[in-house]
């Protein structure tokens, strides 16, 4: 399943990208593109197509929040996984409202990462 | 220790950190200067919850908290919850400073979980006005459903049961994305827990199964499919019949139950809570409190431990009270732990004063701390601030030289203050320290002598030790004049109090040019002391080392009886010498033959006493309790401390035995602008009191008093003695008494005349119970009642005098007691057996008495027997005036009997308990009844000796109060015992 899902990681630090694109490399996913904020999002977006989006929540510019909403108006279809800390639990709430499809707290493990987006890829 | 495999994974995480952290010190500081910045706050918690993240993956736990606590003050200054104050500021900067030191330890290698974080933690989440940070909830907390749970049947509808994963670290977050899942497919008519529960911060982890009563279209097994996500444990459906058959079969009432209540049970609450440490102080004493209840445990056991048939209980009940002993002291020691914070609380405070300190003088001051996480009473930390903030004040603008003088010196331009703490067993040393200038004697004596706190010719003599103490002296300031920072200050003096008055002491080292070192000693909690045990007669008393300047044996002929006064010679200087049995009123027949007496010179306001009491026993480490709730309160008692075998020993309280002492003297001697009695080799005019009190002391050796031994010939003992009034030409006056202590006194009067309580101290109290106690035992018994019968045989002339003799003693300490002073004495009294014909010439002589009798009768409990107290009208009226005199109130035209009751009081339970010392049978005064109809008093009184055959005591009594004779006569009948 992991080989040609495109995924497109969305988070405001690079050590965090980095993790988690290490963990989905690690399982053959193909990294289709990193953001660093909400609206490299969603300008990177439609150009990728990916299948999950992994998305922070507090970043400058365009927040993961604003992000999700703006994303599930341009594809109501997109998976998108919020990756965020404990203590964000109203922004998630949020982001779930925007029509998150799952979320992970920071830190986690990698099966974690990799069974929410497989969970993902297999719902309707 | 952090685990990194990939070390280019934790180079990236260093270097964002670093980039991170010197953002966040610009940000900080530049949101102080601009706090209204909305944008940089929300710049600021991005960056604190990114470093929070990157710490998650490398399980650095302390940076996590961290993080999430900063995060959390950010959100509030967004939300304008809270305002961008410098406290704030400053604990947020700690914060990144911490967070540095973490980051400087995962470089090294070594591990970061060493930097304490949690300290600033609580203070970051004290402005958040949060306990304590999101607890991680456990992994143990999924509760699953018994079967004989079942749930509720809601009409219509379906039941979806979903069991979230103890793995999710969010279970709220979880439970709100299964809702919107399951709302998505369906429509929930209800679900438990209900929002507010999920809403709720504390959701927690024990709560996993979430209950959706739905309709829906799809089938049983279509269900789980549509609530496709990770960490979901199971997925149930109850269709509706299922739902209502089940609960038809289980339970037929709760099917019509539509609406019933969600069950709370489950749902746990966070890891930690905040106490208010008013609950934990009431934590303490009831704990003191079950150490008392578990020492009556203890004479329950000394009742049955003689009895061999009960061999099995004692020994059964002893273990108990042993098992209760231990516990009770855990749980006191844990209470106590609880009570304790780090000091960095305060300690940070002084960072921002520095930092404006310096910026408003220009003298540059580099503020170094250590020992923050020393852990010490909150209560404590709070009394701390003031005087702590004094000090650093003070090291800053009189340590601390000007940045040119620093240079000229060749000390680095930058002073340095240091605030240390650290723990010393029970104790806890702070430490305040500069680098300055040092404490200059020359001027601290030349400034003295300005503010006339010393002669020129005392300051001749003065030791450097001695001229440092002066800075401690009310009035004393190096400086001058105020400035715009510093202010006046609360000055040293009331420092010094302020610290003693947490049982602290204060000590100041310091080295000219090299600068100043203060250390301040203060207990560990509040709720110890350490104390020195002494005994006094036959109680033990315990005075806190804070007060104890220094113990001293002095040898009888070294006191002296000046102004009514003794007073004891301390070196240089005369000091008044304080009897404990006396403020205390203990016979202390015993033990007082010595020719040294133990003597512990205290001090309270710069007021030097000496106490003296008969041994110095131990030093001991004592929990405090509280006396209030058991006793009203006791002048010069502080409280009350349990030993480890449930002894309850007393807590003297220095200063109010002073107050106490103020009352009782007869002098001057330590009223409020009483001069220091120095006697000084060389002498000048203002020393003519110095001059007269030193003399008399030389010329009067022969007025020593130190016979104790209260007999009916000592009772000179308390006169001032005449030839030394004389060189005394000052005026005698008892010492003013406030408006306050007028009131106290009245109310306390009025209070015991109404309830009848007796002014005796404590410890006849304790005699009571002993004596009921052995009262039980059937032997003691009849051995008591054989002694009460012993008294009054003839061969036993000496019983009934030591009876009288600690009757009377007991009688006018407690009179004296009550009126404040010692102007009033027994000048005369004549006891004498008596028959019951004999009592008629009584009797005769109160139906010719002129003017009106009162009889103030009070039962002997439980004997039948009687203390009639009997007065004349003019000998009522002159006691009550005494009475309202003392107390400063006006004396009414009228006679009021109520005062007279209190005396009453004091006389009847004064014999009675006396009678229960000697005989051991537990009598004690009932409520006294007032006659004063000289036919009736005869009645009554004849009546009482009509039965059973009576013992009768006639005393008469002769008080004087001032030149004034005031006769009172007391009729005490005592029924015959038959054994």
């Amino acid at each position: 399943m992991a080989r040609n899902t495109k995924v497109l990681i969305v988070d405001d630090s690079g050590y965090m990208r980095q993790v988690i694109r290490k963990h989905l490399e690690n399982k053959g996913f193909e990294i289709s593109g990193e953001a660093q904020d909400g609206l490299e999002a969603i300008q990177m977006y439609p150009e990728i197509q990916p299948d999950i989006v992994t998305m922070d929540i507090s970043m400058k510019k365009v927040g993961g929040i604003e992000a999700t909403k703006k994303i599930k108006s341009i594809d109501p279809a997109a998976k998108i996984i919020i990756v965020s800390a404990l203590g964000e639990a109203r922004f998630i709430k949020e982001a779930i409202q925007a029509g998150a499809h799952d979320f992970i707290i920071k830190p986690f493990a990698e099966e974690r990462l990799i069974s929410s987006i497989t969970n993902a890829l297999k719902s309707g | 220790m952090v685990e990194v495999q990939d070390q280019d994974e934790l180079r990236i995480f260093l270097e964002e950190l670093n980039e991170n952290l010197s953002f966040l010190d610009n940000a900080i500081i530049a949101l102080e200067e601009n706090p209204t910045n909305k944008e940089m706050i929300q710049e600021i918690f991005r960056v604190a919850h990114t470093v929070k993240g990157n710490a998650g993956f490398l399980s650095i736990k302390n940076l996590v908290d961290l993080g999430h606590a900063m995060e959390e003050v950010f959100k509030e200054f967004e939300k304008g919850n809270i305002p961008v104050t410098s406290p704030v500021i400053d604990t947020l900067l700690e914060c990144k400073d911490a967070i540095s030191a973490i980051g400087a330890r995962l470089s090294e290698g070594t591990d970061p979980g060493a930097i304490p974080v949690q300290h600033l933690i609580e203070k970051v989440n004290s402005f958040v006005g949060k306990g304590s940070p999101e607890a991680p909830p456990s992994a143990s907390g999924s509760v699953q459903m018994s079967d004989e749970e079942i749930p509720e049947y809601v009409p219509g509808a379906g039941l979806i049961r979903v069991w979230i994963s103890p793995n999710e670290p969010a279970p709220s977050v979880r439970a709100f994305l299964v809702h919107q899942k399951i709302n998505s497919f369906s429509e929930i008519i209800r679900h438990a827990p209900g929002d507010e529960e999920l809403e709720s911060p504390d959701f927690a982890a024990s709560e996993r199964e979430l209950r959706f009563w739905v309709h829906t279209a799809l089938t049983p097994a279509e269900i789980p499919d549509f609530i496709n996500i990770d960490l979901i444990e199971r997925i149930e459906y109850i269709e509706e019949d299922d739902l209502r058959k089940l609960n038809e079969r289980k339970n037929p009432e709760s099917v019509v139950q539509g609406g019933g209540k969600q069950q709370r049970e489950d749902l746990s609450i966070s890891d930690t809570v905040r106490i208010p440490v008013a609950r934990l102080d009431t934590l303490l004493n009831l704990v003191g409190e079950l150490v008392i209840a578990n020492s009556g445990l203890i004479q329950i056991q000394e009742y049955i431990k003689d009895r061999p048939e009960l061999a099995d209980v004692d020994r059964q009940v002893r273990d108990r009270v042993k098992e209760i002993f231990r516990i009770s002291g855990d749980v006191q020691e844990l209470v106590m732990k609880s009570r304790l914070v780090p000091i960095g609380q305060v300690f940070s405070r002084f960072k921002r004063f520095a930092r404006d300190y310096s910026s408003r003088t220009g003298k540059k001051i580099h503020l170094e701390l250590e020992g923050e996480e020393t852990e010490i009473d909150k209560k404590i930390i709070d009394e701390m601030i003031k005087p702590l903030t004094h000090l650093v004040r003070n090291s800053a603008d009189h340590g601390l030289e000007d940045t040119e003088e620093r240079k000229a010196n060749g000390k680095n331009e930058t002073g340095l203050i240091r605030l240390a703490a650290n723990q010393e067993g029970n104790y806890i040393n702070v430490i305040i320290e500069d680098d300055g200038r040092g404490l200059d004697y020359n001027k601290i004596v030349s400034k003295a002598i300005s503010k006339g706190l010393i002669t020129r010719e005392m300051a001749a003599t003065l030791t450097e030790e001695e001229a440092k103490t002066l800075i401690f002296s009310p009035g004393f300031s190096t400086k001058d004049t105020a400035d715009d920072i510093s202010g006046r200050g609360i000055g040293m003096d009331i420092v010094k109090r302020s610290i003693e008055l947490l049982n602290g002491t204060i000590d100041v080292q310091t080295e000219k040019g090299k600068g100043t070192k203060i250390t301040v000693k203060l207990p560990l909690t509040l709720a110890i002391i350490n104390a020195l045990i002494v005994q006094v007669g036959d109680e033990k008393y315990s005075v806190p080392m804070g007060a104890i300047v220094e113990t001293q044996k002095i040898r009888r002929e070294n006191i002296l009886m000046i102004d009514g006064n003794e007073m004891v010679r301390l070196r240089d200087i005369l000091i008044p010498l304080i009897r404990l049995d006396k403020i205390f009123q203990l016979d202390i027949s015993k033990n007082r033959q010595q020719d040294t007496y133990p003597v512990i010179v205290v001090e309270y306001n710069d007021t030097l006493v000496g106490l003296l009491v008969d041994q110095f026993l131990t030093r001991h480490e004592m929990v405090i309790k509280s006396l209030a709730e058991h006793y009203r309160p006791i002048e010069g008692i502080s409280g009350a401390s349990i030993m480890g075998d449930g002894d309850i020993i007393l807590i003297l309280d220095v200063h109010g035995i002073i107050q106490l002492y103020k009352q009782l003297s007869s002098g001057h001697i330590l009223s409020e602008n009483a001069p220091r009695i120095i006697v000084s080799r060389k002498r000048n005019k203002e020393q003519e009191t110095e001059k007269a009190a030193a003399q008399s002391a030389k010329e009067t050796p022969s007025t020593v008093q130190v016979s104790a031994k209260p007999t009916q010939e000592t009772k000179a003992v308390r006169e001032p003695s005449k030839e030394i009034e004389k060189p005394m030409k000052e005026p005698m006056e008892a010492p003013p008494k406030s408006e306050n202590d007028k009131q106290t006194l009245v109310d306390e009067i009025i209070r015991q005349a109404k309830t009848g309580a007796p002014i005796v101290n404590i410890d006849d109290l304790d005699i009571q119970e002993d004596a009921a106690l052995s009262f039980h035992k059937d032997e003691d018994k009849e051995q008591s009642l054989q002694k009460l019968k012993e008294i009054f045989a003839p061969e036993n002339r000496d019983m009934l005098k030591e009876w009288l003799r600690q009757g009377n003693y007991r009688a006018i300490h407690g009179i004296q007691a009550l009126t404040g002073t010692h102007n009033i004495k027994l000048e005369k009294s004549k006891g004498q057996q008596i028959t019951v014909e004999k009592i008629d010439n009584i009797l005769d002589r109160i139906r010719k008495e002129p003017g009106k009798m009162i009889d103030f009768s009070l039962p002997i409990n439980p004997l039948d027997g009687a203390v009639h107290f009997l007065l004349n009208e003019e000998n009522a009226h002159k006691i009550v005036k005494l009475l309202l005199e003392q107390a400063g109130l006006d004396v009414p035209e009228e006679l009021e009997y109520e005062p007279l009751m209190e005396v009453t009081n004091i006389l009847g339970s004064a014999y009675t308990n006396s009678l229960t010392q000697i005989t051991e049978v537990p009598v004690e005064p009932g409520v006294p009844k007032i006659i004063d109809d000289k036919d009736e008093i005869i009645q009554h009184i004849k009546s009482q000796i009509s039965g059973p055959p009576m013992e009768i005591l006639y005393i008469e009594n002769k008080f004087l109060w001032e030149q004034e004779d005031i006769k009172a006569e007391l009729l005490i009948l005592v029924p015959e015992i038959k054994i």
